[in-house]
């Protein structure tokens, strides 16, 4: 899987090996005009130059394009295949940990991955990393990132390639007199409630006339409306922020050594939302030395990331507060409950709990530390070398002060107040050796990588709470009084061992043809004792027609290449005790009253023969470049994932009616194009054009029945039964009919729907004039549906909190005969446009700056998120708000 | 660098299969690392013995539930055991039930049979010897036993078929069953397993000198509780509950003499079962000491299940109640039953929150009372055993046969049998009505009248309205489960 590093070095050390590059991809995506033309220099030179991954490849240039600073959106954007499902709801959180996605469709049973949701592997410089240590890169670090979907490059990650690899390069210092960069951001943001169209006071108190309902009383009724008190709580919890980001890189070297020094900070930046706060700190140290054909390089980082928020509740949950309530206690303080005394409902008040003490605070410190070595045999042979050790420590604390609104209920001597802690650590360890080979003979050319790697990680969280706090500012685990009674102690630990072994071939012959091949073995810990070595292939052949002697005459057609792909990749999605007999204590289940005699019983029936999950890839892709203007890829896709996890039945003899098993095949089939143009051309003036966009369609191909029955037997009830023909995604809606006076359910649930877009996409437009950039950048979707939850509250909401405005209107809030249930109408069609970027950049001229002793100063000002319009009207970010915000960017070097 | 390769080559090699077969660390542990300790075995014993409660076993269905409906005791109060008490198996609860004990039963049979492969094959050396024994013991002893109610459930019964090839005998955990036994291959495994059962707890087993009363550490077999466990005379009176099942009276005769060695064996006051005598029990109003083997409960647990069945509103006893108890003086007709009200006599108190069990030591050394027991084999149904398994051997001297009925009778405070027995020409043949009168008086509520009738192959059982019920051999025998069709009960 780490091959691509190999080839990297191969890359620079040897010429002859950029045949190798094939592994790496291309980009394609909305590049802006190239000045020097690299990669068509060294295609004329050496005539080799497949390209026929259909992974995509996004440069650092295309990332600040649409987004200077944060790296999930700007990849997000770009790569269409992309789907979250957590995005509607966490807005613009700064705190949330992004990276659950899934590439090219879902490959997993819907509750599977609602309990613990796919993500791909990310990968920096080679090297495992979690998540969240990904994303909490430095944009400006970032070379560029390889979204791995082509079946040949899944194939070489094996066991972890399923569900999609994520990569990124990280700038490499170069040669030359020590430069010191540095950038500069500033944002301000403020949130988006444009989705928020919410009731005032007067028309909460009439619509709770109107339903012949009260607050309480009809005297609290009339303090509500007299008092005349309107709060906007949305406004109350939310605040335009200002935040910056600095960044100094120093660097420079020789023929022998190269050095790179950088250091980061963004000093406690608040979040949109009250309370919110995030803090990055992070300095790294780079050193390369080389010794002829020896390279040896080693870079650490240390960063520490700490984020804050005060509410406990979800931004949704403060939205429904009606606004008739005061939140001040008319003496200059905040009420700690709002509501008259006889009415029904108390509410609790944020304004309240953001002047106490409590926080949840998340502390993150990751050492990174990559060594990589090179060594050049000759005769086209290279040996390359990598060992990482990645460790991460995360503290989460979690404050509730005895004073929060949550105690007003609790009768007196009851412990209030509670610090919980959470303390989880991940370190692995991962080495990896590789032998590369690459000749030419004729008009062949030909490569081979064997490569061997070992992977060692250890996971471990603690969790533990006290309660019984006496004063507000006493906020540690130091002043509770005993544990939390709710809440056990809690801990784990797992260890991910993976060894493998990569067997790749390459072979072109004219530059017309080329076949490669890849094998991985894996032997790991997270496998069946019965299934504990795992071999992945990868084929893949391409054809060069513009190379053919019958497209000569055809100039213009720069490059027209086909290529047809076919790969297995793998994922563990089963736990230790599916595949061996674990016990467990029976701590709440004593055997002898009193006598504490516990009994340790067997989890489950095991399934030692339990399979990983295989994902069988195929692609056809087809990438035309014309006349250099016009550069068109188009990816087909058909992908199965089998061997997924499900129960099968086993004989009640075996004292178990099931157990967990492998069956079931999900497809995924689609088509993905990226198109980009330059519509204009001169010196010192240019337009590009770029659109991308993808289509996906999941299907259940084959459901076992047993497995079928035993899932949508206990469907929540948002979730939505499995149906062979259908998608895992689908939405499923009750249907009802409205007489004009009552709504009547008239049938039981039935899919209506599936949440995957028909097409998803973006477009834009970059323009160069003189020392100005300006970019646009818009992302789309069209069609799929979703379950407007919006229009659910609307229907069924309790009056006596703040609604949307449309139940005021009949049309929307009908009576209702039954119990509320998720009718067919809430799912709605989806169309939306996203207005995600605006940039307009400045370079000054080298000469006007040199005074000032500059090499290169460059301004831009990013506006993100500036509109967005869809076809369904409902709240979004109902967890955190989503943002619009204005960057200010400055790069410098010195 | 290949000297670095050919390193990790060889620590790859060597320690290969340790290195992968590391195992998590969280809300359970694999078994090879759980058994590496002594006492995890007790623990997992101690875990069958829970299940064994569970409301489709011995917490309900086998005792109060399904089965004593079955067996006609009372009226079903409740549509729940409608089906149950006219043995309708087409009925989808009645089925339904009867899967879960299937599974559940099967289920206790497999944590039995990971824990012998474990117990057999351990390196661990056990402190004490006679534990390890005590242990085994308990497993074999346990799996023969629930084979074996397995069997008289799911089998035609002996009598009539025993060539009947139906469930398989478990005896390896795993996702497959071993193909389906007759009858008569079925009880030899059983007998098989009870006898090495046997061979393992006699000797070691505390329960030969009763109870001591000294304090017990942490982890050791607490004499005081041997009755909870399948102890060695609980081994020998399944045995006796087996033989006689297949009609070797004198092998059920000499099994059921050995388990009366207690009363002999060890002072009453250090006994861990004997005959209650009346006065003697207090609040133990189902005669736990009676039980030679118990299922322990939890307060919330079986006695408010019982409470819910029983209790006020509850099923309504036998319509012949007033010929079971001829006597009043009976003890149990004075304190199991309501009989305030003549028409609507309930069993509100044998089993239930008021039923405790006395006399019992917490680990801190204070009083603990515990709540009643489910019954697994008593004392009564060994005395009845012996009497009929004499009885039935010609050239049996009714007075030596019916010795066990009488010390039954005399603990019950009736003299019915003793007065009868001065008549010279009362037979063995006789005697076995007074058996099947026993047969009706003492299990109320424990589910084991049923399985007296199956055994006889009775054609009609009196049916607890006053009407006579039909039998058949089909109708005595469950239905074995075919595959789950209740996919999502565990």
């Amino acid at each position: 899987m780490k091959q691509i590093y190999h080839l990297n070095f191969a890359l620079v050390l040897r010429p002859v090996s950029l045949l190798l590059t094939l592994l790496c991809g291309t980009a394609l995506a909305a590049t802006p005009p190239q000045r020097s033309g690299d990669s068509v220099l060294l295609r004329r030179t050496y005539r080799v130059e497949p390209k026929t991954s259909t992974d995509l490849v996004i440069t650092a240039a295309q990332l600040r394009a649409v987004n200077p600073v944060n790296l999930w959106d700007a990849i997000s954007f770009y790569e269409p295949s992309i789907g979250t499902a957590w995005e509607d709801s966490q807005g613009s959180s700064p705190l949330y940990g992004a990276g659950e996605m899934t590439l090219r469709g879902s490959k997993r049973w819907g509750r599977d991955e609602a309990i613990k949701p796919a993500r791909p592997v990310y990968v920096i410089d080679g090297a495992l990393v979690d998540a969240r240590k990904f994303f909490d890169m430095d944009i400006n670090d970032v070379r560029r990132i390889i979204i791995r979907k082509d079946p040949v490059s899944l194939a070489r990650f094996g066991i972890r390639g399923a569900d999609g690899v994520v990569e990124m390069e990280t700038y490499k210092p170069v040669k030359g007199a020590m430069k010191i960069r540095y950038c500069f951001d500033g944002i301000v943001e403020w949130a988006d409630l444009s989705s928020y169209d919410l009731m005032s006071s007067s028309e909460g108190i009439d619509l709770l006339q109107r339903e012949g309902l009260t607050t309480g009383s009809a005297a609290s009724m009339q303090h509500y409306r007299e008092s005349g008190v309107n709060t906007d709580w949305l406004r109350e919890l939310t605040r335009p922020v200002f935040s910056h980001r600095h960044k100094i890189t120093i660097d420079g070297g020789d023929d022998h050594v190269k050095y790179a020094l950088t250091g980061r900070i963004s000093p406690a930046n608040k979040g949109v939302l009250r309370g919110s706060e995030k803090e990055i700190l992070g300095i790294g140290a780079y050193i390369e030395y080389r010794y002829k054909s020896f390279r040896i390089s080693n870079e650490l980082t240390y960063d520490k990331v700490q984020t804050d928020s005060k509410l406990f509740g979800s931004f949704g949950d403060y939205a429904r507060i009606p606004a008739w309530l005061d939140p001040n206690d008319g003496r200059g303080g905040y009420l700690k409950e709002m509501g008259q005394e006889d009415d029904v409902l108390q509410f609790e008040n944020p304004l309240y709990e953001l002047s106490l003490g409590s926080y949840h605070r998340n502390k993150t410190y990751s050492i990174f530390d990559n060594v990589r070595l090179s060594l050049d045999l000759g005769a086209g042979f290279a040996l390359q070398g990598r060992f990482s050790y990645v460790r991460d420590q995360i503290r989460t604390d979690t404050y509730v002060s005895p004073s929060s609104w949550r105690y007003a209920s609790y009768p007196a001597g009851t412990y209030t107040g509670r610090y919980g802690i959470a303390r989880s650590a991940t370190q692995s360890f991962e080495g990896q050796l590789g032998l590369t080979y690459a000749g030419r003979w004729g008009r062949s050319s030909f490569g081979a990588t064997l490569s061997a790697d070992l992977f060692s990680g250890t996971y471990n969280m603690e969790s533990y709470a006290g309660v019984g706090i006496t004063t507000d500012k006493m906020g540690y685990i130091s002043f509770t009084q005993s544990y939390d009674f709710d809440t056990d102690p809690y801990a784990w630990r797992y260890y991910d061992r993976t060894a493998g072994g990569t067997l790749s071939a390459h072979y072109a012959f004219d530059d017309r043809y080329e076949v490669q091949a890849t094998a991985r073995l894996d032997r790991s810990s997270m496998l069946a004792p019965e299934k504990r070595t795992a071999l992945f292939y990868g084929l893949s052949v391409a054809w060069n027609i513009a190379e053919e002697a019958f497209a000569e005459r055809a100039e213009w057609l720069e490059r027209l290449t086909l290529a047809a792909a076919v790969g297995t990749s793998g994922a563990v999605d089963a736990a230790n005790s599916d595949y061996v007999v674990s016990y467990s204590s029976n701590i709440d289940n004593e055997y002898i009253y009193n006598y504490y005699l516990l009994g340790s019983s067997i989890v489950c029936m095991p399934n030692p023969a339990l399979k990983w999950r295989t994902g069988v890839n195929r692609s056809l892709s087809l990438q035309a470049d014309i006349a250099r203007r016009l550069q068109l890829r188009v990816n087909y896709y058909c992908n199965d994932s089998k061997d997924l996890l499900t129960v099968a039945p086993l004989d009640l003899a075996t004292g178990y009616r099931y157990n967990v098993s492998n069956g079931g095949r999900i497809r995924n089939t689609g088509v993905e194009y990226y198109l980009n143009a330059r519509v204009y051309e001169r010196p010192d003036f240019s337009i590009a054009l770029f659109t991308a966009g993808s289509h996906n369609r999941n299907r259940i191909e084959s459901l076992p029945d047993f497995f079928a029955a035993w899932y949508n037997g206990s469907l929540s009830e948002e979730e939505a039964p499995l149906v062979e023909g259908e998608s895992v995604n689908a939405l499923c809606g009750v249907p009802s009919t409205f007489d004009g006076t009552t709504e009547r359910v008239t049938g039981p649930s039935a899919i209506v729907g599936t949440s995957e877009p028909d097409l998803k996409g973006n477009f834009g437009v970059s323009v160069n004039w003189r020392q100005f950039t300006f970019g646009a950048a818009f992302d789309y979707r069209i069609g799929g549906s979703v379950f407007n939850t919006t229009l659910y509250d609307v229907q069924f909401g309790d009056a006596r909190s703040n609604l949307d405005r449309r139940a005021l209107q009949r049309d929307y809030r009908h009576a209702f005969e039954g119990e509320p249930v998720r009718l067919s109408r809430f799912v709605e069609r989806l169309d939306a446009l996203n207005f995600s970027s605006l940039q307009v950049g400045y370079r000054f001229r080298s000469e006007k700056i040199e005074k000032i002793w500059l090499r290169n100063l460059a301004l831009y000002v990013t506006c993100n998120n500036l509109f967005y319009r869809s076809s369904v009207d409902m709240q979004r970010g109902t967890s955190y708000p989503f943002s619009r915000n204005v960057t200010l960017s400055l790069r410098a070097t010195f | 660098m290949k000297k670095i390769c050919i390193l990790l080559a060889c620590a790859v090699s060597v320690s290969c299969n340790d290195w992968f077969g590391i195992s998590p660390d969280g809300t359970s542990v694999t078994e090879d690392r759980f058994f590496r300790n002594e006492n995890a075995y007790l623990n997992a014993l101690t875990d069958i013995y829970t299940q064994l409660r569970a409301e489709s076993l011995y917490g309900g269905t086998l005792t109060v539930g399904e089965v004593e409906f079955m067996g006609q005791n009372f009226q079903p109060g409740t549509t729940r055991y409608a089906a149950a008490g006219v043995l309708d198996y087409s009925d989808a609860t009645f089925a339904a039930a009867i899967e879960q004990t299937y599974v559940d039963m099967y289920r206790a049979i497999a944590s039995c049979n990971n824990l012998i492969d474990h117990i057999e094959h351990t390196q661990v050396v056990f402190n004490d010897k006679s534990r390890k024994r005590i242990i085994t013991g308990e497993l074999y002893g346990l799996r023969g036993a629930l084979h074996f109610e397995l069997l008289r459930l799911f089998h035609p019964a002996y009598a009539v078929n025993p060539n009947f090839v139906g469930l398989p005998y478990m005896t390896r955990f795993g996702m497959t069953a071993s193909a389906g036994l007759s009858t008569t291959a079925f009880l030899e495994q059983v007998l098989n397993d009870l006898d090495r059962a046997a061979k393992e707890l006699k000797g070691v087993d505390p329960i030969f000198s009763g109870f001591s009363l000294s304090s017990v550490l942490p982890g050791e077999i607490d004499s005081r509780l041997r009755t909870f466990c399948m102890n060695y005379y609980a081994v020998q009176a399944v045995r006796a509950r087996v033989c006689l099942y297949m009609g070797d009276y004198p092998q059920a005769a000499a099994c059921a003499e050995e388990v009366f060695e207690h009363q002999t064996l060890v002072e009453k006051r250090y006994r861990l079962f004997y005959f209650f005598a009346p006065g003697e029990y207090g609040d133990d109003l189902s005669f736990s000491r009676e039980h030679i083997f118990g299922i322990s409960t939890m307060p919330e647990g079986f006695p408010e299940f019982t409470e819910a069945l029983y209790g006020e509103g509850g099923a309504v006893v036998t319509s012949d109640y007033a010929e079971i108890f001829p006597d009043t003086h009976d003890t149990r007709y004075r304190d199991w039953f309501d009989n305030s009200q003549p028409d609507r006599v309930l069993m509100s108190r044998k089993f239930g929150t008021e039923s405790v069990l006395n006399g019992y030591l917490s680990t801190g050394g204070t009083e603990n009372v515990l709540p009643c027991r489910a019954p697994f084999i008593k004392l009564g149904e060994v005395a009845l055993i012996h009497a009929e398994a004499l009885a039935r051997q010609a050239g049996t001297e009714v007075a030596t046969a019916a010795a066990r009925i009488l010390e039954l009778q005399q603990a019950r405070d009736i003299t019915e049998l003793s007065e009868r027995l001065e008549d010279p020409a009362f037979t063995c043949e006789d005697l076995l009505e007074y058996v099947e009168r026993e047969y009706r008086r003492d299990f109320f509520g424990e589910g084991q009248l049923f399985f007296y009738y199956k055994r006889l192959n009775r054609t009609t059982m009196p049916k607890s309205d006053g009407t006579e019920l039909e039998m058949t051999s089909e109708r005595y025998t469950w239905p074995i489960p075919a595959v789950s069709v209740h996919a999502n009960q565990l």
